[in-house]
């Protein structure tokens, strides 16, 4: 069937090879060292993951080159091949040599491990640790939760969580390619710290920490399973945490801005979209928060762009193999009670920060190179590309991406990111005040263009 | 964007936009050795059942699964027609939500939660007039404004003609029809829409009979290198209430 459901689908399901849990990423835990391939098996992996790539690659340079080199180097190495590890490190070499983001293989037991999780839930500390100036520092405390209950400030900086040093989970960082650059760093630092502070609800976990005068503070986090969380499966990626939330702000001046933030694009997430939307219309500004936000299904994101466009546009171009594909916003003029309605026409905020990745990108590059939107925060992950996830014989996913992806105006976002127009990282002084600094420069900038004193895009 | 007619599922992907890539990927053959496209066509017809059987029927429901089992993903579609050219398509995807598309009459529109409820216009308009002809997927000579046997080729190992469709708004597809069964076996095409061009290549097998007429209860189709599959489940042709085919409030609300 050729029809336009197909050609959504396929669309669609471009998701983000970096929004994967902190703990789906390494392939350290699960199945036993050593599980056994058949070269037969063996064999059909490799040809599968590499066929794959050698269909779909845009870059038929690199197709016509390298990549066929890539096989005769590594296929014997492959069938050579006696335990399902030896067969990733093979693999992971062999996309090593693409220079893009979005390649990964996701090993099996990653997928059985979280799909088990789904049932048992997943413990959380409620709290957000991210690199800040060279140091694992709280960003967020989550109102309620396990890190606010034990009196855990935003400031404060992470020593250690049981047995592991601070300093043990940044050296490890050095080992680790894709974290030489400082984004990726920031990426690799936040997935260690994440997967440090979470396990089965219930259990204690043990976090040292320095405050804000550099004393140190030890809590004991009884780990939960945090609200308003839902684990999502979709198609072949693991199953992830998926949490949105809307509210009213009070900004400068009596302004009032509305604050949406989630963290991936997945389709549950939709529907809580439209309605924020509908309760915000009347808002001075809104604020789209998608600092920590890995990315998700591709097109989301200009079916929510499409709530700030008052006329059919283009979010972002992927360009395929065999053609070019647009990623179509249309303006949004019904609401969610089938009310004739326009879309929002006020300023609108994009926070950002080195996790904010992929449909992030696309969402927040795309319209910003509309002008209809400013960036504040921090560069975002620069790992922006349509991609999807295929099984592999051995059970094992293959996350490749399809498609070079740009905004309207060409600009690729790939290796490069979605640089903030106004930058406002966060600080430790800030942080230590309770303060955003991101969120603040939004909220004054909502303020002035209600006042008349900035322009709205 | 483009839309074709789910009839295509059922069997007959009889226009899309742009075909020019299987004339390439066909085999050379002296125009003075090709069956006549309106022969070829003909033969299809009496190979799905007849234009007798055909025309006994106003209504049909479809019943379709597709997957795209490279990605462990499936949705559940459901494709109401009645003639002359009303349609209503309901799409479940699980982890995607639903969404519905139709035409009734007068109207063509999509609605889904991602993307929100629109009206379709120009290409997207032409191609959903398409879609929505009750004949058109079973008595293709009625759509097309011209039709022309330009080679043959291989589909699944069968031997096929190539013939070249062109509908009176201009939509193009290049379907190959079994030579011996006369059935159409394959079709290829460039789509074009809102969305950009894109090469699509499509196989038709398993024909089973509903109601004395005959349709492919599966389908192969390779596009951006993925393939996605669709299997008939059930094609009944039972009266269909015309409030089916009514536009949802969120579709009447655009036309204010």
């Amino acid at each position: 069937m050729t029809n336009r459901i197909s050609r959504i689908t396929l669309a669609a399901v471009a998701l983000a090879a970096a929004a994967l849990p902190a703990n789906a990423q390494s392939p350290r835990g699960g199945a036993a060292r050593g599980t056994p391939i058949t070269p037969q098996l063996a064999a059909e992996t490799f040809d599968t993951a590499w066929s794959v790539i050698d269909r779909s690659l845009w870059d038929t340079a690199v197709v016509n080159g390298p990549w066929k080199q890539a096989r005769a180097d590594l296929r014997p190495r492959a069938l050579a091949a006696t335990t399902v590890q030896q067969l990733r490190g093979v693999l992971a070499e062999m996309i090593g040599r693409l220079s893009y983001s979005h390649f990964e293989v996701i090993p099996g037991e990653v997928q059985q491990r979280l799909a088990e999780s789904q049932s048992s839930g997943t413990g959380d500390a409620g709290m957000e640790v991210r690199l800040v100036d060279g140091r694992l520092l709280v960003t967020r405390v989550d109102s309620g939760g396990p890190a606010a209950e034990a009196g855990v400030r935003t400031g404060w900086a992470l020593d250690a969580v049981g047995a592991k040093t601070a300093r043990e989970m940044l050296s490890l960082l050095e080992r680790i390619p894709g974290a030489r650059e400082p984004r990726g760093r920031q990426l690799y630092a936040w997935m260690s710290a994440a997967g440090a502070l979470r396990g089965q609800p219930g259990s204690r976990v043990r976090v040292r920490f320095l405050d804000g005068n550099n004393r140190t503070v030890t809590r004991e986090l009884t780990l939960r399973e945090p609200r308003g969380v839902q684990m999502v499966k979709f198609g072949n990626l693991p199953p992830l945490a998926v949490s949105w939330g809307s509210r009213r702000l009070q900004g400068p001046e009596g302004t009032t801005a509305g604050l949406i933030r989630f963290s991936y694009w997945m389709p549950p997430v939709v529907e809580r979209l439209n309605a924020a939307m509908d309760s915000l219309r009347d808002a001075d500004g809104i604020v789209v928060d998608l600092r920590g936000n890995l990315g998700g299904v591709g097109a989301m994101a200009p079916g929510f762009a499409g709530h700030f466009l008052d006329r059919v546009d283009t979010l972002g171009i992927m360009r395929t193999r065999t053609g070019t594909l647009y990623l179509v916003s249309y303006p949004r003029t019904v609401d969610t009670q089938a009310r004739p309605v326009r879309p929002f026409a006020g300023p609108v905020a994009v926070l950002t920060d080195a996790m904010s990745a992929s449909t992030s990108e696309f969402f927040a590059g795309g319209l910003q190179q509309l002008g209809r939107v400013r960036v504040f925060g921090e560069p975002t992950a620069a790992q922006a590309l349509p991609a999807y996830a295929q099984k592999l014989p051995d059970g094992d996913v293959l996350m490749h991406a399809v498609a070079d992806f740009t905004g309207k105006t060409g600009k690729r976002f790939e290796g490069l990111g979605v640089t903030p127009d106004v930058a406002a990282p966060p600080t430790r002084d800030a942080l230590l005040a309770g303060r955003d600094p991101a969120l603040e420069a939004a909220l004054a900038w909502i303020a002035e263009v209600k006042r008349g004193r900035a322009p709205a895009r | 964007m483009t839309r074709t007619p789910f009839a295509r599922t059922l069997g007959v992907a009889l226009f899309a936009l742009g075909a020019q890539t299987a004339a390439a990927a066909a085999q050379q053959t002296p125009a003075a050795n090709l069956p006549p496209a309106q022969q070829v066509v003909e033969k299809y017809v009496q190979a799905v059942g007849g234009r007798q059987n055909i025309g006994k029927f106003s209504s049909r429901h479809s019943q379709v699964e597709m997957a795209i089992p490279a990605m462990g993903m499936t949705m559940n579609i459901d494709v109401y027609q009645s003639r002359p050219n009303k349609m209503f398509m309901r799409v479940d995807m699980p982890g995607m939500g639903v969404t519905t598309s139709g035409y009734d009459g007068q109207v063509a529109w999509t609605n889904n939660a991602m993307q929100g409820p629109r009206i379709l216009s120009g290409t997207e308009m032409n191609e959903a007039l398409r879609q929505a002809d009750f004949d058109a997927s079973l008595d293709p000579a009625k759509s097309a404004a011209t039709m022309e046997t330009v080679g043959e080729r291989t589909v699944d190992g069968r031997g096929c003609w190539n013939v070249r469709m062109v509908t009176r708004t201009g939509i193009e597809v290049m379907n190959c029809f079994d030579k011996e069964t006369g059935l159409l076996v394959g079709s290829s095409m460039k789509q074009q829409s809102q969305m950009g061009e894109m090469q699509v290549d499509v196989a038709y097998s398993d024909y089973k009979e509903f109601d004395g007429i005959r349709m492919p209860t599966k389908t192969t189709m390779s596009m951006m290198g993925q393939q996605m599959t669709s299997t008939v489940k059930s094609v009944t042709h039972e009266p269909i209430p015309d409030s089916t085919f009514a536009l949802p409030p969120e579709i009447k609300a655009l036309q204010h």
